[in-house]
């Protein structure tokens, strides 16, 4: 059966209430009775015999007072009150009417005896009076002395009754001793009982109460520690039982959402490894086009260069977007976050028909945000719009608009699809809320938080419910402080800036790369210019060449099969450091080389490179430049 | 529905049945002089489911032998006890009869100590100590008044009510004397020397609070004495054990009584009192007629379907309420507080040896 912990809890304090009243109600009633029922034999006794007395007491003098007149000469008078049979201490004329039901038979029958007889004492007593008024001395004595017989046996009769009253208190005292132990018995099966009600309770309360909490606890630490593999147990049907429901329930959610996520970050690693991977090959195509087209000028081998550079943007924004390096908050054009962003997910809108506009402000305020992040918002928004028009028949477009005024920097993500019903526009910002089939539910969220860490706020713009209008969703930025107005055109500070001055000719550089297609290339750039090359396939024959004869600068591929570029560096800068100054390091991964390095950011290129910055950091280097 | 209601009218047709079936076991405890108005009050009765529980040798006046007769009446599954005769008897065994639940009709108990729950057919004694009082006032016009009367709950019960009553009419009450009261008492007194040490006070008026013989006695004394008193009696003295010479009341004409009830009061008790004197050969007093009311109004009751003490109380108590009230001897009996609230006191005057009421009443 249902037992909810609420009544459970009444329960226990209505038995626990019950209890008490049964204990002390139980206690007076038995106690009480009894004290009552002495009380009752032993006061009307008490009264009887003290009435008694009284009555004998002022017979017995009146008695006295005529037996010492008769004896006295000159017969006195009377006291008035002895001649006219004084009544002022009869209380009231019958003890038997008064406690006849109080007493047994036998008791008032012995009381009404006594009583009769005292009234009979006390009209003797007026008789011997009235003889001795008459003057009739003798028949006074003689009246008295019947008077002192009948006393006699009115004094047997009290101490008979006395007898049965002293019986009727021996009576009630067993009674009240039987009671006493009855009493006694009472309170002990009562406290025992108590005290059972108390263990029942308490085991009750541990297994509705304490363990449910126990097994919830240990649950969470589980959860914790990452098994989710075992359910908090569901013994009982109440609040508990619910709440272990409710969490077991979370559990499996997050659990898929975990795994959903894994699989994820497994795709995305695997992506990242893809795009990794394509830095060297790309590196040797822009390389090669690089060089030809600065042969050939324009044509083909242009049209290869830059895709081939665009191929590596994308691939180098994927990289980011997948593996982001920790958050470095910097000065960031929205624009080009914008574009970033574009570049990576246009190819689904593009395979989709789906048209993206764009309005992109002039002369925005730079914002101070982590690009990686803020390119991550992006994405999430340009995702949920196309996932929104993926089913749309009709025109569909999507609106990517940014301006700032005074106080903020604004972007808006606009489609023209099914939009948000109403019932669902509060949750959408909600962990694991999700109206895609198989989506997480987090985008929105992360996005949301990511903006606010930013300083920002990413809302839902208020509009129709549903039925075709549309969603629009945008965020706002504070600018960063001062600086200069970026027109969002420029190419990411990576190494960039005007074409290099100066020249690399007769310059002795080392060019140290495991990939053939990329070393030829790069030295066929540095003999173009004029310096002589000498081609280094792994890290051990750079150390050779530079022990062995005189070198301007080394390009240094970070990743070598038999000795990396980093350990290249440390030999270099222990051995030759006016070399190791001149070295220039070519890295596919976007993590913290330079810092790992401990050199400037500038001297660390990103494949695949322009051959153009090579020639510019080359030249820097050398010439201090 | 319709054999649902038809059986359920067996069931309590079934239930009157047997309620009717049960006779009514109904105690006598009173003089065995009065046992002739019992009867009489059973062939009126007629063939009526009531069974008499009785024994006429026991003593019901004496307290003890009262609250053994109470006793033993309840053991026999008396419901309902006609008795005892007097006021102490009365008071004694009511407390047995409340502890054992057997309802009470005490014919002519007049103690103020009676419980309520205990139906008398007579006013108490401060209703007739103070119309007593009032006619030593507005009759005899006493001024000084000497109390002679029973050392016993009816003695002081007329004492009590007569002092009452004198004293509110600022009448001097000069002397009291006890006489022996009722009960086991090992004296005997005379009740000349109280009565001659009552007269030297000079009173103008004696009042009883007697019973017969004493009062006879105080009327033989003065007599004798020759002296000129007005005497007035509580009911007591009229109450006449059923022999001719006791019936003769000469001794104490020119007494004043009370009386509850005489053979002249109406035509319903002249028919009475022819019928019982056919019976018995002699003329019934009011302890005979109290006693008639009292088995008539139980037999009444039993009739109408009492069988238990609760019936009974019912009944009685419902006079002149849930239902008409019943014409006796005495009164029309319906009952305030268990007393009678139409009962009719009479001061009658001893002429002849009989107790008469003045035509002038």
């Amino acid at each position: 059966m249902k037992i909810s912990l609420r009544l459970r809890l009444v329960a226990y304090g209505v038995l626990g209430g019950l209890y008490l009243v049964v204990f002390v109600a139980g206690t007076a009633f038995v106690a009480l009775p009894v004290l009552e029922d002495v009380d009752r034999a032993l006061a009307p006794l008490q009264h009887v015999f003290r009435e008694i007395e009284e009555r004998q007491r002022h017979v017995l003098s009146d008695i006295a007072a005529l037996d010492s007149l008769v004896d006295q000469p000159g017969a006195p008078a009377l006291h008035p009150a002895l001649s006219s049979g004084d009544r002022s201490h009869r209380a009231s004329p019958s003890l038997l009417a008064r406690y006849s039901r109080e007493l047994s038979v036998d008791a008032a029958r012995r009381l009404a005896v006594v009583e009769d007889a005292l009234a009979g004492i006390e009209s003797a007593v007026s008789e011997a009076a009235a003889i001795y008024e008459l003057g009739n001395i003798a028949g006074a004595r003689a009246a008295l002395a019947r008077i002192r017989d009948a006393e006699d046996e009115v004094q047997k009769g009290v101490t008979e009754a006395m007898v049965v009253a002293l019986n009727t208190g021996l009576a009630a005292r067993e009674r009240f001793q039987d009671s006493v132990q009855k009493l006694w018995v009472f309170a002990s099966v009562r406290l025992i009982g108590g005290l059972l009600l108390l263990v029942l309770i308490a085991v009750d309360a541990s297994r509705h109460f304490l363990r449910p909490i126990a097994a919830l606890e240990a649950g969470m630490r589980r959860i914790a520690d990452g098994d989710w593999s075992r359910p908090v147990a569901v013994p009982h049907q109440d609040e508990f039982g619910q709440l272990a429901r409710q969490f077991n329930a979370l559990t499996e959610t997050l659990e898929q959402r975990a795994g959903q996520h894994a699989q994820l970050a497994t795709a995305g690693e695997l992506l990242a490894g893809v795009a990794h991977e394509l830095n060297n090959p790309l590196q040797a195509i822009r390389g090669i086009a690089e060089l030809k087209s600065a042969e050939t000028g324009a044509g083909d081998w242009a049209t290869v260069l830059a895709e081939a550079r665009r191929a590596s943007k994308v691939a180098r924004e994927l990289e980011r977007f997948v593996r982001p390096a920790r958050r470095m908050v910097e000065r960031v054009a929205l624009n080009d976050v914008v574009r970033g962003a574009l570049g990576l997910i246009g190819f689904q809108y593009r395979a989709d028909g789906i048209v993206i506009e764009m309005d992109l402000g002039g002369r925005l305020p730079d914002v101070w945000a982590d690009p990686h992040e803020l390119v991550q918002v992006l994405v999430n928004l340009l995702g949920n719009a196309h996932a929104a028009l993926a089913r749309n028949t009709g025109p569909r477009t999507v609106l990517v608009r940014t301006w700032a005024d005074d106080s903020h920097v604004w972007c808006r993500i606009r489609d023209n699809g099914p939009g948000i019903p109403e019932d669902v526009r509060g949750r959408i910002f909600s962990p694991f809320f999700s109206t895609r089939e198989g989506g997480v539910g987090l985008g929105l969220t992360v996005s949301r938080n990511m903006v606010r860490t930013a300083g920002g706020e990413l809302v839902l713009d208020p509009g129709p419910s549903g039925g075709g209008g549309g969603a629009s969703l945008t965020f706002w930025l504070p600018p960063a402080p001062a600086e200069t107005v970026s027109g969002g055109n420029g190419a990411a500070p990576v190494a960039g800036g005007a074409r290099p001055q100066g020249s690399l000719r007769d310059r002795v550089i080392v060019v140290a790369d495991d990939e053939d297609a990329i070393r030829n290339v790069l030295e066929r750039f540095l003999r173009r210019e004029g310096s002589r090359v000498i081609a280094a396939p792994g890290g051990r024959e750079v150390l050779a060449i530079i022990r062995a004869e005189p070198v301007d600068a080394v390009v240094l591929d970070m990743r070598m099969p038999d000795l990396d570029g980093a350990r290249v560096y440390q030999a270099l800068q222990a051995e030759r450091a006016d070399v190791a100054s001149r070295t220039v390091f070519l890295s596919g991964d976007i993590t913290g080389v330079a810092e790992e390095l401990g050199v400037p950011d500038h001297r660390v290129l990103l494949k695949p490179i322009e051959l153009a910055d090579l020639k510019r950091v080359l030249l820097r280097l050398i010439d201090g430049a | 529905m319709g054999r649902a209601c038809r059986f359920a009218l067996l069931v309590l047709l079934a239930s009157a049945c047997r309620r009717d079936a049960a006779r009514a076991r109904v105690g006598i405890a009173i003089e065995p002089a009065w046992y002739a108005a019992v009867r009489l009050a059973q062939e009126d009765l007629g063939d009526i489911p009531m069974d008499i529980v009785a024994d006429s040798t026991r003593n019901v006046q004496v307290t003890a032998s009262a609250l053994e007769y109470a006793t033993w009446l309840a053991d026999n599954g008396a419901a309902v006890v006609i008795g005892h005769s007097g006021s102490r008897g009365s008071v004694a065994a009511s407390a047995v009869y409340a502890d054992r639940d057997v309802a009470q009709v005490a014919p002519l108990a007049t103690s103020r100590e009676l419980a309520p729950q205990v139906f008398s057919l007579v006013p108490d004694d401060s209703a007739e100590g103070a119309f007593i009082g009032a006619f030593v006032d507005t009759a005899l016009h006493g001024t000084r008044v000497a109390l002679l009367y029973h050392n016993d709950e009816y003695g002081l019960g007329i004492r009590d009510g007569v002092v009452s009553e004198l004293g509110r009419r600022k009448i001097a009450v000069v002397d009291e004397r006890f006489l022996v009261p009722q009960g086991e008492v090992n004296v005997s007194l005379h009740v000349e020397p109280l009565l001659e040490a009552a007269l030297r006070s000079g009173p103008d008026v004696l009042v009883l609070g007697a019973r017969v013989v004493e009062t006879r006695n105080v009327g033989a004394y003065l007599r004798r004495t020759g002296r000129r008193i007005p005497v007035v009696s509580g009911d007591g003295a009229y109450v006449l054990p059923n022999t001719l010479q006791a019936r003769d009341l000469s001794v104490m004409d020119g007494m004043h009584i009370v009386r509850f009830w005489g053979p002249d009061r109406d035509s319903i008790s002249a028919d009475f009192a022819r019928r019982f004197e056919a019976r018995t050969g002699y003329a019934p007093e009011q302890a005979e007629a109290a006693t008639y009311d009292a088995v008539m109004l139980v037999g009444r009751a039993v009739r109408e379907g009492a069988r238990t003490s609760g019936d009974f109380r019912r009944f009685l108590a419902g006079l002149g309420r849930e239902r008409p009230p019943v014409r006796g001897l005495l009164s029309t009996y319906e009952f305030e507080r268990g007393r009678p609230v139409r009962a009719l006191m009479e001061m009658g005057v001893v002429r002849g040896g009989q107790l008469t009421v003045p035509a002038s009443r």
